[in-house]
C-alpha cells in the first residue's frame, strides 16, 4: 500500500506539472466563462444554456485531460526507460499501475473541483442567489468524476499495452464511442441486433454517467443514478484488472 | 541579398492586397438559417449529448427570431428549427411557447398549432401551451369550442392561474357549448379543495347555468323576431306561441327580460358574455405587428 501511495504522490505532482493539463484547464475555464456570455444571447431560461454549456465544457476538458495525460503515463515511462528502476524496487507492476491510476485520478478530481467552483460561481452570479447550488448540481459533478475515473482507467489500460500515441487514439475513440452506445442500440434495428448489444457491454456507457439533464431541468436526481455510478466503478475496476493482467506479462525490454 | 528579400516581401504583400480587393464581399443581409440538420445526425455529431445539441440550435433560433429585418426575410425556418430543437430535447418547454406565439402572429397558424400541440404532449405540466393553443383557436380560427377544450386542459394543469377557468367558461359559452362548460366546472367543483376555490367555481357555475338557459331563450327570441319583426313584450309570450315548452328557471333567482339588443338577461344578474367576435383578419403580408412587438417587428 505504501508503494502505491508513494507512486500516486509522484504521479499527482507530475500530472499537475504537465503543460497539456494546465492548458486544457485554462481553456475549460475560459469556455465556462464564455458560456455566461452566450447565455445572455438567449431569451428566457438563461440557466438552461449556462448550466448545459458549462457542464459540457467541464466534461469535455476532464475527459481530454484523462485521455492525453493518462495514455502517456505508463507508455511514456516505458518509452523513456524509467520504468525499469521503479519495478526493480520492491513494488510490483500492479502496484505501479494502481499508483499511476490513483495519482492521475487525484489530479483529475482536483481539476474537476477547480472547474466546479468556477461553474458554481458563474451559475450563482447569473441567478443572483445560491439557489443553483442544489443536490442535482452536486450529483452531476460527482457523476462526472466517475466518468473521468472510467476514462482514466481505460487510458491506463491502453497505455500499459501500447505506445503513447496509439493509447491516446484508442482511449479517445473509446471515450467518444462511449457517448454513442445508446444511439447505436436505438438505431440498429432488424438483423444482427446482437452486434450493438455486444458493443453496449464492451464500450463504457458514458452517457449513463451524465446527470447534466437534472441540472438543466432542475429536476431531482434519478433513482437509478447510484446504479450507474456502481456500473462506472465496476467498469474502471475491470479495465484496471485487465491492465494489470497484461502488464504483468509484458516484456519491457 | 537583403534588398531582394525586401523586394519579394513587398511584392507578395502587394499581390495579396490585389487578390483581396478582387474577392467578393458578403452583402449585409438579415440573419437566416441556411441549413437545418436532422436531429439524428446532430445527436451523433454532439456525441449523444442531445440537450447540448438542442440548446445550441435553440440559440440559432433565438438569433433568427431576434433579427431586426425578420419580416423582410420571412419566417419559414422557425418551425423547422424549433421542431429539431424539440425533437432533440422534448422537454424544452420555452421553445414551444416562444415558437407558438411568434408563428401565430406571423400568419403561420398551422405551424403554431402543430408546435404547441407537440409541446402539450411532451410538456404536460406547462399550462401556457394549451392556453396559447386555445388563443389560436378563437383568435385566428374563430373556433370557440376548440378554444374551450384547450383552455380546459390548461385550467387542469397544476399551477395554472385561477382565471384560466373563466376562459374555459367564456370560450365554451361563445362556442354555444355551455353544457361543456358546466361539465368542466362541475368536475372542478368536485376537485376544489379550499373554500375560496369552491366559492369561485360555484360563481362560475352559476354563470354557466345562466348562459345555458338564457341561450335557449335567445334562440326562441330570434325565431320570434323572424315571425313578428319586433321582439316579445314579455318572455312568457315565447311559451304561449310554442317557441319553447317552458321558461327555464333563472339560476340567479331573478326574472328573464329581453334587452334593447335582443338578448335575454336576468334581472338579478344581468351580466352575460359578449357574443363571439369574428376571427382576426389575417394580415396580407405575414409579419410581426409593430404595435405588439416593437423592435422585433421592424
Amino acid at each position: 500500500m505504501r508503494q502505491i501511495v508513494a507512486i500516486a504522490a509522484v504521479t499527482f505532482r507530475e500530472v499537475l506539472r504537465r503543460k497539456v493539463q494546465v492548458n486544457l484547464l485554462v481553456f475549460g475555464s475560459l469556455v465556462i466563462l464564455a458560456s455566461f456570455m452566450l447565455s445572455k444571447l438567449t431569451i428566457g431560461e438563461q440557466h438552461r444554456i449556462l448550466s448545459d454549456l458549462g457542464l459540457s465544457a467541464a466534461t469535455a476538458i476532464g475527459t481530454l485531460i484523462a485521455v492525453f495525460v493518462g495514455s502517456s503515463l505508463v507508455a511514456g515511462d516505458i518509452e523513456r526507460r524509467v520504468l525499469q528502476p521503479v519495478v526493480a524496487k520492491p513494488a510490483s507492476r500492479t502496484q505501479y499501475l494502481l499508483g499511476r491510476y490513483l495519482g492521475l485520478s487525484l489530479a483529475l478530481l482536483l481539476n474537476l473541483l477547480a472547474m466546479a467552483i468556477l461553474l458554481s460561481c458563474v451559475l450563482c452570479f447569473e441567478a443572483g442567489s445560491l439557489h443553483p447550488l442544489d443536490a442535482s448540481l452536486g450529483a452531476a459533478l460527482l457523476m462526472m468524476a466517475v466518468q473521468f475515473l472510467v476514462v482514466a482507467a481505460v487510458a491506463i489500460l491502453f497505455s500499459s499495452v501500447t505506445s503513447t500515441t496509439l493509447a491516446a487514439i484508442f482511449t479517445l475513440a473509446l471515450a467518444m464511442a462511449g457517448h454513442l452506445t445508446s444511439e447505436v442500440r436505438a438505431i440498429w434495428q432488424g438483423e444482427a441486433t446482437w452486434i450493438p448489444k455486444v458493443i453496449w457491454y464492451l464500450v463504457p456507457n458514458l452517457n449513463a454517467l451524465s446527470l447534466n439533464a437534472s441540472v438543466i431541468y432542475r429536476s431531482p436526481v434519478p433513482a437509478g443514478a447510484w446504479l450507474a455510478a456502481l456500473y462506472g466503478a465496476f467498469y474502471a475496476a475491470a479495465a484496471l484488472s485487465l491492465a494489470s493482467l497484461t502488464f504483468e506479462r509484458r516484456d519491457l525490454r | 541579398m537583403l534588398a531582394t528579400r525586401l523586394a519579394l516581401f513587398v511584392a507578395f504583400v502587394g499581390a495579396t492586397g490585389l487578390a483581396a480587393s478582387r474577392l467578393s464581399v458578403e452583402e449585409e443581409r438579415p440573419y437566416d438559417i441556411e441549413s437545418i440538420p436532422r436531429p439524428g445526425m446532430l445527436a451523433w455529431v454532439f456525441l449523444g449529448d442531445r440537450t447540448l445539441a438542442a440548446n445550441l440550435n435553440w440559440m440559432r433560433a433565438v438569433q433568427y427570431i431576434g433579427e431586426g429585418r425578420a419580416n423582410e426575410r420571412g419566417w419559414s425556418k422557425l418551425y423547422p428549427i424549433v421542431d429539431v430543437v424539440t425533437d432533440l430535447d422534448p422537454g424544452h418547454g420555452y421553445a414551444y411557447q416562444v415558437a407558438g406565439t411568434i408563428l401565430g402572429s406571423v400568419d403561420r397558424v398551422e405551424e403554431s398549432n402543430r408546435i404547441l400541440e407537440k409541446g402539450i404532449r411532451n410538456v404536460p405540466d406547462r399550462y401556457i401551451l394549451p392556453y396559447l393553443r386555445a388563443f389560436n383557436a378563437f383568435y385566428y380560427d374563430g373556433d370557440w369550442t376548440t378554444a374551450g377544450r384547450y383552455a380546459a386542459v390548461a385550467a387542469r394543469t397544476p399551477g395554472a392561474p385561477p382565471h384560466v377557468r373563466q376562459n374555459v367558461l367564456a370560450y365554451y359559452v361563445k362556442g354555444h357549448r355551455a353544457d361543456a362548460a358546466i361539465a368542466f366546472l362541475e368536475q372542478s367543483l368536485l376537485e376544489a379543495k379550499d373554500p375560496d376555490t369552491r366559492k369561485a367555481v360555484e360563481s362560475q357555475l352559476k354563470q354557466a347555468y345562466l348562459e345555458r338557459n338564457a341561450a335557449r331563450l335567445d334562440e326562441a327570441v330570434e325565431r320570434w323576431r323572424e315571425l313578428y319583426v319586433v321582439g316579445p313584450l314579455v318572455i312568457e309570450q315565447l311559451v304561449a306561441t310554442g317557441l319553447v315548452d317552458e321558461i327555464p328557471p333563472d339560476p340567479a333567482g331573478g326574472r328573464w327580460y329581453v334587452d334593447a339588443g335582443g338578448r335575454v338577461r336576468s334581472t338579478a344578474h344581468p351580466y352575460r358574455f359578449a357574443r363571439p367576435e369574428p376571427a382576426a383578419r389575417r394580415p396580407h403580408e405575414p409579419g410581426l405587428d409593430p404595435a405588439r412587438y416593437g423592435d422585433y417587428a421592424r
